[in-house]
């Protein structure tokens, strides 16, 4: 397929590493990918604060320079659940719509088209996820405890790949990690509170790793594992496939 | 000054930090939360059709809504039948007068109410004091806040934030009980033999309504303690107030909301009393004040207008992990949590405009809502709407709109990532930066993905 | 303008596109053993469960309470020596009060109680302990299917009362018997 792959400016200049590892992972699974490279971002931080008014020349960006692929992916559920439902207050012309379709993060892109192409790879390890609750509740990456519904977990699916990998469910495995943007800086207290208890929730399962698809949400939660010096690396879950694509 | 409002926090950021400051309190009041939000997921998941009774409850009320009238007409004109006396507030003023009408044409001054978040909305308890009339709040939660002379801090435990050495203190402190405990058992009983008297005394009950039917003219009242119905049957006068938004057309309707209401509040499958009343006693008066105070304004809003099929559970505020971590109070509003952000701007915008930015809009509300509200995005609606009406130029405004055209023009992002990577570790780790209080900045990469993607292109 | 007509004019001031009713459900399910369900159910609630199919009668098991004062029949079923059909109105001086429910919710434990034919209503409320009375061929399994069946009854006043009263208000510590009943004693007939 034709791919538009996005890369979200945090992880464009935090992590480039997971922006690498997408862009080469679907080359390897034999796609054209594209990265316009006047793009930076989706708009969300601006219209999360209230602003999306202003962001609506970065959505009419978005839409004029990945209007002409098949599939537009992103390694971030946060930036993919925006596009698909808060880009409403611009023009819906055919083309935003079939963006606003074909707009994916790329866990649900290589679950739903790669199943069968995925290698499976040597990464090992105890693991704890955590599904950030656009990808989660936003795009049903799996079913939260509130909802009375088979569970199950895309994160944990793409992580099966590993098969060495061991994964400890997390006390409150969907709990929200506390980053929401802005609100990280206007409510500080809270947000690292929040993120505190996740963190003492992820040592209590004496893990490696702490595993996700919204590098958003490891941001904060890797400022706070670094601040308190613990041991846990964090990673996105596609860097699983880092040696896979280097090889 | 317009800037420096905006530069200091807002009220319940402000308030939040307090609570989250005594660290070992906020984590006894988060997991007492998570716990009742565990007996829901558990009485919620043991039903099947849980999903579809959601849906069913939805389409109820959203149908109500919009047919809102014609359905008020209807249960007047029953209630009216059945020898019930129906009265139409327009505020909370005007409520309050009701009642004190009521009340004094018997020459009544001493009243017990159950438990009522609209009776807290419109400060009736003050109101009915200074008239030099005694009214007892009977629910134990309620009545713990009232001698603390506190609001309740969730709409369903009042007394959630407070410990039970605390409330031992506080009766020993009122003489409920002449020895300090904390033991609940012992002091459910006094406070049982307490307000037994009160009881007695009391010649008018005052009640909530959790559903009114327009079809039979009845209301229902879901309560634990028996003191709504005690009061009740006991008293020459009893009131009924609600919202306009509490009815619905059928009683078999009740069937959808009496699975809905308990599980969600509580993890109960049912309260130990579900009373449908629908005629006074013989020699008795019964009343049902319908309030309006903004919902008839409300209705006709096109972003919040759903936020009226609330049945008040209390759900969304025990699953909401800032409310757990932040407490009732911190949102300075009859109505604290999810539900309540969404109320409090429409009643008052300047005051409440921080509460939708209480949220990282992370949805778990809107999974746990018995009436499919679409809480978390109703919360992203009105801080578009607190945004504008804030106006340009202010500290926010100018703060969007610069990043907005450094992420527009690619130029101007690389110039400005271009001079982080020189800001030292020492200023972006320092008191500056409000992130790196509890967290470490992240470092910029000597590569970014775009550079090196660039060089890999021109290889 | 009175005030009703102030609020109705501002509600209709504009309409909205009506959503239509949806179509209620009884959501009946025959793989539950309703007596069963009930019984556990009502015990898990805190009540306790008598069955006289085993032959006790009922006057037997009330006499088995030693209620501290004459019995108040609130349905006029019985005629014994320590029952009562006469009600002194006051929230004392009960201990035992028994009535007859209609119907008995297995997925709550709770009894539907139709009060238009009892003596007095707030005993139900204000007395220590209460009985309630329950044929099992009236156990249903939900509350869809009560509302079905008590759709168009002309009660004053009904009520479902499910378990002891109760209360958690106290640190969550969950305490049985709050302001009414502290007892509930459910005979099934």
């Amino acid at each position: 397929m034709k791919i538009g792959l996005f890369i979200p400016c945090y992880i464009d200049q935090f992590y480039p590493e997971v922006g690498k590892i997408s862009y080469l992972l679907l080359q390897k699974l034999g796609h054209e990918v594209y990265v316009p490279m006047d793009v930076q971002c989706c708009g969300q931080p601006i219209a999360n604060a209230g602003y999306e008014d202003l962001a609506k020349p970065l959505y009419n960006k978005f839409v004029e320079q990945y209007k002409d692929f098949d599939m537009v992916v992103m390694p971030s559920g946060s930036c993919t659940y925006h596009i698909k439902s808060h880009y409403t207050n611009v023009e819906q012309s055919e083309q935003l719509k079939k963006i606003r379709r074909v707009t994916i993060d790329i866990c649900d892109f290589l679950l739903k088209y790669e199943k069968d192409n995925l290698p499976k790879v040597e990464f090992s390890g105890k693991v704890a996820l955590h599904t950030g609750c656009h990808s989660l509740r936003g795009l049903r990456f799996g079913e939260g405890s509130e909802i009375h519904k088979k569970p199950h977990s895309k994160l944990k699916e793409l992580l099966s790949y590993a098969e060495n990998a061991i994964v400890n469910d997390l006390d409150r495995p969907d709990e929200c990690c506390g980053f929401g943007g802005t609100f990280a800086i206007a409510e500080e207290a809270i947000s690292v509170k929040m993120g505190n208890d996740k963190i003492r929730d992820v040592k209590r399962q004496e893990v490696d790793y702490l595993i996700s698809n919204d590098m958003s949400c490891l941001m904060h939660l890797g400022g706070i594992i670094k601040k308190k010096k613990e041991k846990i690396k964090v990673m996105h879950v596609i860097e699983i496939f880092k040696d896979f694509v280097n090889g | 000054m317009k800037y420096l409002k905006i530069l200091s926090m807002g009220n319940h950021a402000k308030h939040a930090e307090k609570f989250v400051n005594n660290d070992s309190r906020t984590d006894w009041h988060d997991e007492s939360l998570w716990y009742v939000r565990n007996k829901r997921d558990k009485a919620a998941h043991a039903i099947d059709e849980w999903e579809e009774l959601r849906e069913l409850a939805s389409q109820i009320k959203t149908h109500t809504l919009t047919k809102l009238s014609d359905y008020l007409r209807e249960f007047e004109a029953n209630a009216t039948k059945n020898g019930v006396v129906v009265h139409w507030a327009k505020d909370a003023k005007e409520h309050n007068e009701i009642v004190l009408k009521i009340l004094q044409a018997k020459n009544i001054d001493r009243v017990v109410k159950s438990k009522s978040m609209l009776t807290e909305e419109c400060h009736l308890n003050q109101f009915l004091e200074s008239k030099n009339i005694e009214i007892v709040d009977t629910d134990l939660g309620e009545w713990i806040v009232q001698l603390k002379n506190q609001p309740p801090s969730h709409i369903v435990m009042p007394a959630i934030h407070l410990k039970k050495e605390e409330i031992g203190q506080l009766f020993k402190e009122k003489n409920i009980t002449d020895i300090e405990s904390d033991d609940p058992e012992f002091l459910t009983l006094a406070s049982r033999v307490f307000l037994r008297k009160k009881f007695q005394l009391s010649k008018a009950a005052i009640t909530g309504v959790n559903f009114a039917i327009a079809e039979t003219g009845e209301v229902v009242v879901c309560t634990n303690e028996g003191n709504a119905d005690m009061g009740v049957h006991f008293s020459e006068v009893s009131i009924h107030c609600m919202g306009l938004e509490k009815i619905i057309p059928k009683r078999k309707h009740l069937g959808v909301f009496t699975r809905l209401l308990a599980r969600s509040a509580t993890g109960q499958n049912i309260t130990v009393y579900t009373s449908h009343h629908r005629r006074p006693e013989k020699g008795q008066e019964k009343h049902v004040i319908l309030l309006d105070n903004g919902r008839s304004e409300r209705i006709h809003d096109d972003d919040f207008w759903t936020a009226l099929k609330c049945i008040r559970c209390g759900a969304c505020m025990n699953t909401c992990p800032i409310y757990r971590r932040s407490g009732g109070y911190s949102y300075d509003y009859t109505i604290p949590g999810p539900i309540g952000s969404i109320l409090a701007p429409s009643v008052d915008l300047e005051a409440h405009g921080d509460l939708p930015f209480a949220s990282t809009l992370c949805g778990s509300c809107t999974d746990v809502c018995p009436v499919k509200i679409d809480l978390h995005e109703q919360l992203f609606r009105w801080r578009q709407i607190i945004s504008k009406k804030q106006g340009a130029n202010t500290l926010r405004e100018l703060t969007n709109k610069a990043t907005s055209l450094v992420l527009f023009n690619r130029n101007l992002y690389n110039l400005s990532t271009g001079l982080m990577k020189y800001v030292p570790s020492f200023i972006l780790n320092s008191k500056l930066n409000k992130w790196s209080k509890g967290r470490k900045t992240p470092k910029i990469s000597n590569t970014s993905f775009k550079s090196w993607l660039k060089n890999k292109n021109k290889l | 303008m009175t005030s009703k007509e102030y609020i109705l004019n501002k509600i209709d001031k504009k309409s909205r596109e009506e959503v239509s009713l949806p179509q209620m459900k009884l959501f009946e399910d025959n793989q539950y053993n309703l007596l069963k369900t009930f019984t556990n159910e009502c015990i898990s609630i805190g009540a306790s469960v008598v069955d006289v199919k085993a032959g006790n009668h009922i006057p037997n098991v009330l006499k088995t309470l030693n209620s501290k004062v004459p019995i108040v029949d609130l349905v006029n079923k019985f005629d014994l020596d320590f029952s009562t059909n006469e009600v002194v109105d006051d929230l004392y001086g009960q201990d035992v009060v028994f009535a007859e429910g209609e119907y008995g919710i297995a997925e709550n434990g709770g009894i539907w109680l139709d009060t238009t034919k009892m003596i007095h209503r707030g005993l139900l409320f204000s007395c220590e302990r209460l009985v309630l009375l329950i044929n099992r061929k009236n156990i249903i399994l939900n509350m869809n299917i009560l509302y079905d069946r008590i759709g168009s009854y002309d009660y004053d006043f009904g009520v479902l009362i499910a378990g002891p009263s109760k209360t958690a208000d106290i640190e969550q510590s969950l305490v049985i018997g709050a302001q009414g009943a502290k007892e509930l004693i459910v005979i099934i007939e």
